[in-house]
């Protein structure tokens, strides 16, 4: 038997625990009438839910088929371009060995005196315009010399190959092909585009939108699901490298023991944690570099590093401390934001694939590593997961 | 080890009264059952602990149609929430979630008195809202533990919730300051008021060594 100091703390709560009220008052049925209520107005929420999330899906979908318009706008008419091109170039080689063979032949001619100089002048303005012809052939008349007349034939030869590329593709290329017209005044030049573009196909920024389920472990504790849904933006600098950043809204849930808590950070002061349950409203920064192992037209395959920055919005913690000897549960609620950066490394491969023409459908399993911890308690938290993204290029 | 718990407990607080049905039903699958909103478990949790639930509220409502209620409220809290509700040691599982859903009790009773405005509960506490004396040892002790609630009635709503919160159910002054909106010096010196009244009380009724022994 033991005595308890009436004055004590003690004394009042043994009588807070035992004392004689009735207690057989209970009305379940008024309980379960309210849980009916409250489960039918969360489903009718739920359904509401479900129904801004979808509509949001919508508008994220119609948002990215602007750039996506735009893109295949500017990838069609670049296509024409290049078509017109490279038809205006194979149309210049067979007249400028046309127009090689056909000099060859006139000089021929008049070397061995078949056509004097006139009869070759007059056929050559048949074929060129006057204005070009008629300032190659000025002083033909006064030449008398066989050798004199020779050297002047090759000039003539040499000039007029020089000029043939450019009047004679016009007298092949339709007037109101304007594109392509302009791409034979400067013919060389459209093929060092052409090349050019081909070189900076890889080139270029993309975007794209990603869900990620994953599993959420503090020092391979038990791990809790989480799932992330956000946007990537990313940029190409060649076949083999691309940098790209992440924002990924996440609901991060995770359990730990007190042994990994900051002493002191949440829960009462000088209490110890004993095992803590978080759920964090976050958004994670993938901030990666992406190398290619192989890159084709319609797939890639690579590999990715990088660093994740988190910015923590909510933290909702339900814990079990001790204090005085005593093991109590204790909650708290914390809505400041608080930004770890760089917290994490994140390693990851992925597969990228064309998908219908749209765009590129991504497979891309993860891992981040904690470099330290995130949010009030400080908690390392390692992720696994898998990023299923649809990319689209904008060039 | 689930009859151990449950027998441990059992001393801790004699007014939960098991059935039988609920005592074949481990804590466990109950709590599972009401994480999947599962009427029948939900149903048992509640009969197991209406009384744990309602004592706790009845400290700070001090009128016990309305404590029935919030206490039902207490509940649907509990309900509501089960999902969050985590342990690890499942030998402590019941410690863990009483402790659990006192916090929930505690919240929903200062909730309520603050719609009220802490305005107190005027008249004196009906006699049929006890339990009658049993001819047993403890029956002086009760009516002492009767009594002395009855006193802390007296309290102004202010002094009881911080004496509640501080001596019975183990908050700091910090803690109550941030549940109550008051001052950590305000906390302390509702408690001391508190302290003195209840103190005086005890004094004046000398209590006898026998209903101070356990």
């Amino acid at each position: 038997m033991q005595h308890i100091d009436p004055y004590s703390d003690d004394f009042f709560k043994k009588a807070a625990e035992d004392y004689p009220l009735k207690t057989g008052a209970g009305e379940w049925e008024n309980v379960a009438k309210k849980l009916g209520a409250l489960e039918a107005a969360n489903k009718t929420v739920n359904k509401r839910n479900y129904k801004n999330i979808s509509r949001r899906f919508v508008l994220a979908g119609a948002l990215l088929l602007i750039p996506f318009a735009i893109a295949v706008t500017k990838y069609i008419y670049i296509n024409t371009g290049f078509d017109n091109v490279a038809n205006a170039g194979i149309k210049n080689k067979q007249v400028e060995s046309l127009s090689a063979n056909t000099v060859k032949v006139l000089s021929d001619a008049r070397s061995n005196g078949m056509i004097n100089n006139t009869v070759f002048a007059n056929i050559q303005k048949s074929i060129f315009y006057k204005s070009d012809v008629e300032k190659n052939q000025e002083g033909y008349g006064e030449l008398s010399s066989p050798n004199e007349i020779e050297k002047q034939n090759n000039l003539n030869s040499l000039i007029t190959q020089k000029n043939f590329g450019n009047k004679t593709t016009n007298l092949f290329l339709k007037r109101s092909d304007k594109v392509s017209a302009t791409k034979t005044e400067n013919t060389n030049g459209g093929h060092k585009s052409f090349t050019a573009t081909t070189e900076n196909k890889y080139k270029g920024f993309y975007i794209g939108g990603a869900i990620a389920p994953e599993l959420t472990s503090v020092k391979l504790q038990p791990a809790r699901k989480s799932f992330d849904i956000g946007l990537l933006l990313g940029y190409n600098l060649n076949k083999k490298l691309s940098i790209e950043l992440g924002f990924m809204l996440a609901q991060k849930y995770y359990y730990t023991n007190g042994k990994y808590v900051v002493p002191n950070s949440i829960g009462p002061q000088d209490s110890k944690i004993l095992t803590l349950n978080a759920f964090n409203s976050v958004t994670e920064m993938p901030l990666t570099v992406q190398y290619n192992l192989h890159n084709e037209n319609n797939s890639r395959l690579f590999v990715s590093a990088g660093a994740v920055s988190y910015i923590v919005h909510k933290e909702n913690y339900s814990y079990v401390y001790s204090k005085d000897g005593e093991e109590k549960l204790g909650r708290t609620l914390y809505n400041k934001a608080s930004q770890n950066w760089f917290s994490n490394v994140q390693i990851s491969a992925g597969y990228e694939r064309s998908f219908n023409k749209i765009c590129n459908i991504r497979v891309e399993p993860y891992c981040r590593v904690p470099l330290k911890g995130i949010g009030i308690s400080d908690v390392p938290v390692t992720s696994v997961g898998v990023n299923l993204a649809l990319i689209k290029t904008i060039k | 080890m689930h009859q151990a718990t449950t027998l441990k407990f059992s001393r801790i607080i004699p007014a939960i009264k098991h059935t039988n049905h609920s005592m074949r039903v481990s804590l466990k699958e109950i709590i599972k059952g009401c994480k999947s909103f599962d009427h029948k478990s939900q149903k048992v949790l509640y009969e197991r602990y209406f009384g744990y639930a309602l004592k706790i509220v009845f400290r700070y409502i001090y009128h016990y149609e309305k404590s029935v209620d919030v206490t039902n409220d207490g509940f649907v809290k509990v309900f509501m929430n089960m999902e969050v509700f985590r342990f690890s040691n499942e030998e402590d599982l019941e410690k863990i979630l009483l402790s659990w859903m006192k916090k929930i009790m505690i919240n929903t009773a200062i909730d309520d008195l603050r719609k009220q405005n802490m305005i107190p509960e005027i008249g004196a506490l009906p006699e049929d809202i006890w339990e009658a004396p049993d001819k047993s040892r403890e029956a002086d002790q009760m009516l002492l533990y009767k009594e002395l609630m009855t006193e802390v009635k007296k309290l102004s709503p202010a002094y009881r919730v911080v004496f509640n919160l501080y001596v019975i159910d183990g908050f700091s002054h910090q803690e109550i300051a941030e549940k109550l909106g008051i001052s950590v010096g305000a906390s302390k010196s509702n408690l001391f008021k508190a302290r003195m009244h209840l103190q005086k009380f005890i004094k004046q009724n000398s209590l006898p060594a026998s209903v101070c022994n356990i």
